[in-house]
């Protein structure tokens, strides 16, 4: 129980140490209010980019500056702000209060936590503008993000300070990439007893920008049941937001990933999706006038996604080791990556993971067109022991994908070619695997060198699929010693060759088709 | 007629500091609808450059008006009681507010508490 006298002597202090002064106000007057956009005459003082406040408490930010009057967008859904309010300068410019107590938490893009409970106390403020860091302050990205997805570790790897856009038409699982990523990490938290690599702990930051507050709601409870929740912040603008909310939003998720950043942890941020991010961008500059161009969108449009992926870096050991690795996501409509915004962040970004309908409808999931997508980090961000069976098998799937054609005439094809598209049958079938499920390095190499190694040849096509589920099943709990050797991430040398293979061949044993 | 022309316009229908009635009768008769509006935009913003608002808790006396006066010699004054002051004044010229008041001291000391607590 908190004393009451503690309490006033508390007051009285901060009363004692408190000084008056006559200050001067720069005041606005609202001429008027469209569409959360907001008019004003006076404010001869205000920057741009500065908080303003109105007189019954609501918040804007100032985005254009007039010879006789400034442009406020609101940060708050405020109805009742009409023609004639007062609106006053704060003297500050955007940020959101950030510290370790966000973690765990859903909140707004200015960080205020939606469960309407805990405040987040003592927070450093974090400008949601900020200059991305120079090339001196920058490392080469050479250390592996896992997402624990077969075919992106082994064919597409993720190294942290990357930027990886996740592309695809709607409903192909471009979230759910984004989410076994998230829900991979746990296996690099302090707590956690498979991180042979030492690998530093991952903070994710997952940004919903226009998304359903339904949809938001099952990722959380997601990655609460999925323990991913300790080290995850939720940064929600959801659909019903104002468009300023949610054109602030990513930039409010990066100002919280670079406070952790700056103490030297690493970051995973999810921006889903930037899509709709461009279109509340376009709102609010057609609601203020501003010159539209291809698409109705405005001219800066490439501006406003590439000085927020270049925030995500990898910072030299002088400037504290931090990184922020960036998972855009953008939407296509019909599979086209060559519209507007797409080729704007492809362009932007450090490489793509291709999502596409075919192979979803077919029932390869993740749908990930290997083809299409690249990592320009390329084998820089991997692992000895993946790279050793991920070369082999990136080349087998580039030449299935180019004899498949000829398979669908039926016509008879030479040994050697059909042993081809027999292995890339059995490779793209292990390349599937179902969400929320991450594999640990360890079982990827296994998977993959089960492939890669021959081993499937004589399975059937249709039962590589339950054989590699049942493998790891098996390794889980009767080979552990071997994933073990395998996940200190070195190369595959013989003597772990041999230790796979026995492994492999004690469960073909076992394996009934 | 763009915006900017329409303030010329605005800017011109003062002399000597004061609104001239004449002036703004001939300006009006040739603007459209459009314009007048802005035309009017523009009149309130000038307007507001020329008068200085005084605010103040309990009544001044003849003396400190007079000082006002000579602080603001080009601006008409406009002297004002408001209670909701407490005690001091408050000085609006145009966008500028000078708060010399309780009133804001009190709202000062609240804002301060509650971002220590």
């Amino acid at each position: 129980m908190i004393d009451a006298n503690d309490i006033i002597k508390k007051l009285e202090n901060r009363i004692h140490a408190f000084s008056a002064e006559g200050n001067v106000d720069n005041i606005g007057i609202v001429e008027n209010n469209k569409d959360g956009v907001i008019s004003c005459s006076g404010l001869s003082e205000v920057g741009m980019g500065e908080i303003v406040s109105f007189d019954r408490g609501a918040t804007g930010v100032i985005f254009n500056l007039n010879e006789d009057s400034a442009s406020i967008i609101l940060l708050d859904r405020d109805l009742t702000i009409k023609e004639g309010d007062i609106v006053k300068r704060t003297g500050k410019i955007l940020s959101v209060d950030v510290s370790e107590d966000m973690l765990g938490k859903v909140v707004t893009p200015l960080g205020v936590p939606l469960d309407g409970k805990t405040r987040i106390l003592n927070g450093k403020p974090m400008p949601f503008e900020r200059i991305a860091a120079g090339v001196i302050q920058r490392d080469p990205v050479n250390t592996p993000l896992k997402t624990g997805i077969k075919p992106i570790d082994a064919m597409i790897p993720i190294g942290r300070g990357q930027r990886e856009l996740i592309i695809g038409d709607r409903g192909l699982g471009k979230t759910a990439i984004a989410i076994d990523t998230i829900i991979n990490q746990r296996n690099f938290q302090p707590k956690s007893k498979t991180n042979k690599q030492k690998l530093k702990p991952v903070i994710c930051i997952y940004v919903a920008i226009g998304q359903k507050e339904s949809s938001v709601a099952q990722i959380v409870n997601k990655l609460e049941a999925e323990g991913a929740m300790d080290y995850t912040i939720v940064v929600v603008a959801g659909s019903s937001s104002p468009a300023a909310l949610q054109y602030l939003a990513p930039y409010g998720g990066c100002a919280i990933g670079e406070y952790f950043m700056e103490k030297g942890h690493d970051v995973l941020i999810v921006y889903d999706d930037l899509t709709k991010h461009a279109w509340a961008y376009r709102q609010i500059s057609l609601v203020l006038r501003r010159p539209a161009g291809r698409e109705a969108y405005p001219g800066d449009i490439f501006y406003l996604h590439s000085r927020l992926l270049e925030r995500a870096v990898k910072l030299n050991e002088k400037n504290g080791g931090g990184s922020i690795t960036a998972l855009p996501i953008i939407e296509t409509q019909a599979g086209d990556i060559s519209a507007y915004i797409p080729t704007n962040v492809i362009s932007i970004t450090d490489g793509q993971i291709f999502l596409e309908g075919n192979l979803f409808n077919i029932g390869i999931r993740p749908a990930i067109n290997a083809g299409n997508s690249v990592s320009r980090v390329g084998g820089s961000a991997q692992s000895g022991a993946i790279k050793s069976v991920a070369g082999k098998m990136r080349l087998d799937l580039a030449q299935y994908r180019e004899l498949a054609a000829f398979a669908q005439f039926g016509s008879e094809l030479d040994p050697a070619t059909q042993r081809q598209l027999d292995r890339g049958v059995r490779l793209t079938e292990i390349l599937k695997q179902p969400q929320y499920q991450p594999y640990s390095e360890a079982e990827e190499v296994l998977a993959i060198w089960s492939v890669t190694s021959g081993n499937l040849d004589e399975i059937p096509s249709e039962s590589a699929s339950r054989f590699e589920k049942e493998l790891i099943v098996f390794a889980r709990t009767n080979g552990q010693k071997v994933l073990d050797e395998i996940s200190d991430g070195k190369k595959l040398d013989d003597a772990k060759i041999k230790l796979l293979d026995k492994l492999v061949k004690d469960f073909k044993k076992r394996f009934t088709v | 007629m763009d915006i900017k022309q329409v303030a010329k316009l605005a800017e011109i229908s003062y002399s000597e500091n004061k609104l001239d009635e004449t002036r703004v009768n001939r300006i009006i008769k040739h603007l459209s609808k459009n314009e007048l509006r802005e035309y009017l935009k523009a009149l309130k913003r000038l307007e507001k450059k020329h008068y200085v608002i005084i605010e103040f808790a309990y009544e001044l006396s003849e003396q400190d008006k007079n000082k006002f006066e000579k602080l603001y010699p080009d601006k008409k004054i406009i002297f004002a009681k408001n209670s909701e002051l407490l005690l001091g004044i408050r000085i609006t010229e145009d966008d500028k507010v000078y708060n010399l008041n309780m009133k804001r001291a009190l709202e000062q000391v609240s804002s301060y508490i509650s971002r220590s607590i």
